[in-house]
């Protein structure tokens, strides 16, 4: 286990804690680079760094947990990992490409084929069934109705949710929504899972499950990144990186 | 009542407090509450009571019906028959027209009188206001010189001279003695000035085939139309034998005025019926919208135990007030509305539509407008207000719950479909009677009307005793008027073309086969001078004109229209042929066809449309007193008014001249009614389009607001720009083509309930309702852009927020 950085170090040093080829570490190709990169929020007089300045490297295969106070940027760089916001400055190659450049509906494409999304608050449908719901996706997607079905029933079970299917999200408990929803990021294949606070509006023994859940895709081999205030639960990945006032104060892996 | 007055409160309050929201629902029902108090106060006058005679409902008006024609005069024959019989009639009297010459100490006046037998007044069952009506006897010889003057003509032509009663006025160069004036409110028949007595002929009994009368009876107490109708079948036997073709009818004399006017208010009722629908619908959306808004209070009050009945109620009461509020705007654009419609009608053509001196606002139509504001209130106030109520009240507790808006959501649409149907059926229908207006403008009239002045004059039998000094009247007149500096051409006739009224005469054909037992061919006459159709610029076909020596003791003669010629002479032979268009003594009287002339459109477009049938006498052989003057001018028309009313008031200082006016306007009054019924129609149906592209709006832009937070997360699952913005659509779609579905079904329907009114076009013509249709989606996916704009605006970083 290597540590590096400190809750002190000047901004302008280079951030070292990627320990590209250590051995004992995981090995996979880089899935995430980013480089420099900087989230100014300009509101009326303030200027907030959401994000100063991160240096990220994630690799195929692993865990993050993104940990850190409330206000302190968790949020702002899963939405833009998750190209759901563009930046102030710096780079961020996705699978070696660069994609902060990218039109609107290219970054809807690449999220739609590369990045599956777990929120706290599970984000279903209401109007639609669960199935549909793990649909949506693929259907954003083109993919044909016959390849969808399979997809969709594959990630279910993956769940154990199938049995479910023609459910309402309104009928199923928070836990049940959550792994619906954590079939829905899975069903299409994507490089990576981005999760905010995925046990965050439940109860522990549901959170538990969810966290079982993720563990198993992980096994399966996804790669997963997630923002937790639980230091439990942040236990459980490969690696934690704390930021504390948008900035990475702590990258350690396990 | 103290609960009332609470909820009433608590309903200004809210109002007030949402003022913009208020604002819109009072103006849109406003708009439709107006619009239909206008039409109501023009129904209600010209056809529920366009007279105020005591027990209206008992009046039933005679006529004759023959195949093709329902409202026929009755023969003396007729008449003479229901007064000595009159079954089911309590009483019954006959009148005829009679058009007069008042002379006397101002200038000289055309004026329409009527002849009534003795019993006219009593059936009617109003008496005079000043002095008597007419009594029993005075039908008879020597007791006729007595008349009763319209309120109208006392006022205007005699100063409302409150000596009037006793003295004496000249009528047709006879002295009259004025026994009674009429109070200002009657009005019957159509524009009568004056009544005078008159007694059936003696012979009556066997005139079964001359029908100059016209017939009104009061029915026996408690009986019906329908039973006058069985009784007055006993007739046709005889008739069958005697007048065949002909049967007796009756109609309620409520129905006595001009039956495409009547039908064209209905259609105009329904149109406003149906913009009060869509702006309830509205105002019904706004509510549901508004209802959501309100949850949260509702569920308050209800945990606070307030029942279902309770808030249902103060919704209602809400409801209520705001539709008392529209009502109130309603009156006023409805008074304006109102005047506009009275002020766009010449009073030359009000003057013969029953009831039209009385529309205007009134306590019924006041009663109305309350009625109307009642009924709005359920119509758009009801089911948002058991919605609302019925929230539970467990809900006060909760978090607002996710996706419960799906039903709300859906009633919605459903007032968003009936609102597009609603419309879709205005427009067509408005569009069907633009056409069918198009059409009549365009339609090849036959004729010219441009630099044409027209005037109507007439040569009573006092001072132009045979027909001859009428002809020679005439012609005089015509020569002079020739020489006027700008005139190019003068000719008479007994109707205009398109003008007010038309002649229809029976038509046989010689050498063709008698028509079977009581069928008759009715075809449109005219009587005509020589130059009648060189000033109009009608084409002659073939053969000749009239010429001068076409006279009395000359071998009648005829010309033909094109379309009369073809019709019975395909091969061209018309030229030589013999055809009657009226009996003497049972046999028809034999005219010479001498010439074939372009067609013409002779009558209005109501009845006889397309119809391009005439025959036309000379004027010398069927010499007639009443002819209008048709002037071609080189110049505008009506600068030459003075010149032509000074020569003629110089060769007769008593000859009455009425309807100074050019052509164009004889024309475009005769399409008076159905230009204001599209106009109207258009108004209606642009108010039901932009209030539908509202409610369109309203649900679309309330759904995007609602889901909101779902878009986001539909883009950050990777939903293109695309995909939102056929998300949205496709909500505004569902409605819109569920609408216009039922809306293309519901015109038909009413496309052909209204076919009456159509003219060059059919009640079902595809392109127009696909066109129509087509156009309404457009406008609903139009009202949606805005709301789709706010869609594809939505940042997918709110799937991250919680909501
Ligand atoms: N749209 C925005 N405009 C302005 N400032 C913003 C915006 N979004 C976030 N911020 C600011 O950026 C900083 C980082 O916010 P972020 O939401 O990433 O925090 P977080 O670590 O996710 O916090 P939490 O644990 O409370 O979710 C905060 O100071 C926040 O106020
Ligand atoms: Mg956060």
């Amino acid at each position: 286990m290597t540590t590096t950085a400190s809750g002190t170090q000047p901004p302008s040093a280079p951030e070292a804690g990627f320990l590209a080829g250590t051995p004992g570490v995981d090995t996979g190709k880089s899935l995430i680079t980013l480089d420099g990169l900087t989230k100014v929020f300009e509101t009326e007089e303030v200027e907030t760094h959401a994000l100063s300045n991160i240096h990220l490297d994630i690799r195929q295969g692993e865990w993050v947990a993104i940990v850190g106070p409330s206000g302190s940027g968790k949020s702002t760089l899963l939405a833009v990992l998750g190209l759901l916001d563009t930046t102030t400055r710096g780079t961020y190659l996705l699978d070696g490409k660069s994609v902060l450049d990218l039109s609107a509906s290219d970054r809807a494409l690449v999220r739609n084929r590369h990045i599956g999304f777990i929120f706290q608050s599970f984000n279903l449908i209401g109007d639609l069934t669960v199935f549909e719901n793990v649909e949506l996706p693929l259907t954003y997607r083109g993919m044909p109705a016959a390849e969808r079905k399979q997809r969709v029933e594959r990630a279910l079970d993956k769940v154990g949710m199938a049995h479910r299917a023609r459910h309402m999200p309104g009928q199923l408990s928070g836990g049940q929504q959550q792994r619906v929803a954590v079939a829905r990021a899975v069903a299409g294949d994507p490089l990576i899972l981005l999760a905010d606070e995925p046990t965050g509006n439940l109860d522990s023994k549901n959170g538990e499950a969810v966290m079982q859940l993720l563990s198993e895709l992980h096994k399966g081999g996804a790669t997963i990144c997630m923002v937790t205030h639980d230091p439990a639960h942040a236990r459980v990945a490969t690696r934690t990186v704390s930021l504390f006032d948008g900035k990475v104060t702590l990258d350690e892996r396990r | 009542m103290d609960t009332f007055l609470q909820d009433m409160r608590y309903a200004v309050r809210g109002l007030v407090r949402d003022r913009a929201f208020t604002l819109v629902a009072v103006l849109t029902l406003a708009l439709g509450i107006g619009a239909n108090t206008v039409i109501f106060s023009f129904l209600d006058a010209l056809m529920l009571r366009p007279f105020d005679f005591p027990q209206l409902d008992r009046l039933i008006f005679l006529v004759e019906a023959t195949p093709g024609y329902a409202r026929n005069q009755l023969s003396a024959a007729v008449v003479d028959e229901l007064h000595r019989n009159p079954q089911s009639l309590e009483r019954v009297s006959a009148f005829q027209t009679w058009d007069l010459n008042l002379t006397g100490t101002n200038e000289p006046e055309r004026l329409v009188g009527y002849r009534v037998t003795s019993d006219f007044f009593g059936v009617l069952g109003v008496g005079a206001a000043q002095g008597r009506t007419l009594q029993p006897d005075e039908g008879e010889p020597g007791h006729e010189r007595v008349v009763v003057l319209s309120y109208a003509l006392w006022e205007r032509r005699f100063g409302a001279d409150p000596g009037m009663v006793g003295r004496s006025v000249t009528l047709d160069g006879e002295p009259y003695t004025v026994v009674g004036v009429m109070p200002s409110d009657f009005r019957f028949p159509k524009a009568a000035q004056l009544w005078v007595p008159t007694a059936l002929p003696a012979n009556a009994q066997t005139m079964w085939s001359e029908h100059s009368y016209q017939a009104v009876g009061r029915l026996k107490e408690g009986l019906s139309v329908q039973s006058a109708r069985s009784q007055l079948a006993l007739l046709e036997p005889r008739m069958a034998e005697l007048d065949p073709g002909h049967r007796v009818s009756a109609i309620p004399l409520r129905e006595y005025g001009d039956g495409p006017i009547r039908l064209m208010l209905w259609v105009l009722m329904a149109a406003t019926a149906l913009v009060l629908g869509v702006a309830c619908a509205n105002v019904a959306g706004m509510l549901l919208a508004r209802a959501a808004r309100r949850a949260q209070e509702m569920a308050i009050r209800g945990a606070l135990g307030a029942g279902q009945a309770r808030l249902t109620r103060q919704l209602l009461t809400e409801s209520l007030l705001l539709a008392l509020l529209g009502a109130g705007g309603g009156l006023l654009l409805a008074l304006w509305g109102i005047g506009l419609m009275r002020a766009g009608v010449p009073a030359d053509v009000g003057r013969f539509v029953p009831g039209w001196h009385k529309v205007g606002m009134d306590g019924r139509v006041l009663a109305f407008t309350l009625a109307a504001a009642v009924i709005a209130t359920l119509a758009f106030g009801l089911a948002p207000a058991l919605r609302a109520s019925k929230v539970q009240p467990a809900d006060a507790l909760r978090r607002e719950g996710r996706g419960g808006g799906a039903g709300r959501q859906r009633l919605r649409q459903m007032l968003v479909a009936a609102q597009l149907a609603f419309a879709l059926v205005l427009t067509v229908c408005a569009a069907l009677n633009a056409r069918s207006f198009g059409a009549m403008m365009e339609a090849p009239a036959g004729f010219d009307r441009e630099r044409l002045l027209t005037l109507k004059f007439g040569m009573n039998e006092q001072r132009y005793t045979d027909l001859a000094s009428v002809v020679r009247f005439q012609d005089e007149a015509l020569a002079k008027v020739a020489t006027l500096p700008g005139v190019q051409g003068v000719a008479a006739t007994n109707n205009l073309p398109l003008g007010p009224s038309w002649s229809r005469g029976t038509l046989q054909v010689e050498g063709e086969a008698p028509l079977a037992q009581g069928n008759v061919r009715y075809v449109f006459f005219q009587v005509v001078t020589e130059d009648y159709f060189r000033v109009m610029s009608i084409p002659l076909r073939e053969g000749n004109f009239f010429t001068p020596q076409d006279g009395p003791g000359a071998p009648p003669v005829v010309l033909l229209s094109q379309a009369l010629a073809q019709r019975h002479f395909p091969d061209g032979s018309a030229v030589g042929r013999r055809i009657s268009m009226n009996d003497v003594d049972g046999k028809p009287v034999w005219r010479t066809v001498t010439g074939v002339v372009g067609d013409v459109q002779v009558a209005t477009f109501g009845s006889g449309a397309g119809d391009f049938a005439a025959v036309y006498l000379p004027q010398r052989q069927e010499t007639t007193r009443d002819m209008y003057l048709a002037v071609r001018t080189a110049g505008d028309p009506t600068a030459l008014t003075p010149a032509v009313r000074r020569l003629l008031s110089e060769m007769d200082g008593e000859l009455p001249m009425t309807n100074v006016k050019p052509m164009t306007q004889v024309v475009s009054e005769t399409l008076l009614a159905p230009r204001l019924a599209v106009v109207l129609l258009l108004v209606f149906a642009g108010v039901a389009l932009a209030l539908s592209a509202v409610g369109v709006y309203g649900v679309i832009s309330y759904s995007v607001s609602q889901r909101t937070h779902e878009i986001g997360v539909r883009m950050a699952l990777g939903a293109k720009q695309s995909d939102v913005v056929w998300l949205v659509l496709r909500q505004g779609l569902q409605p819109t083509l569920i609408g216009v579905g039922l809306g293309l079904v519901g015109a038909i329907g009413a496309a052909r309930a209204m076919s009456g009114l159509l003219y060059g076009v059919s009640a079902f013509e595809p392109v127009l309702f696909a066109g129509m249709a087509l156009f309404l989606v457009i406008v609903a996916l139009l009202a949606t852009l805005i709301p789709v704009r706010h869609a594809i605006r939505v940042d997918p970083i709110i799937a991250l927020r919680d909501e």
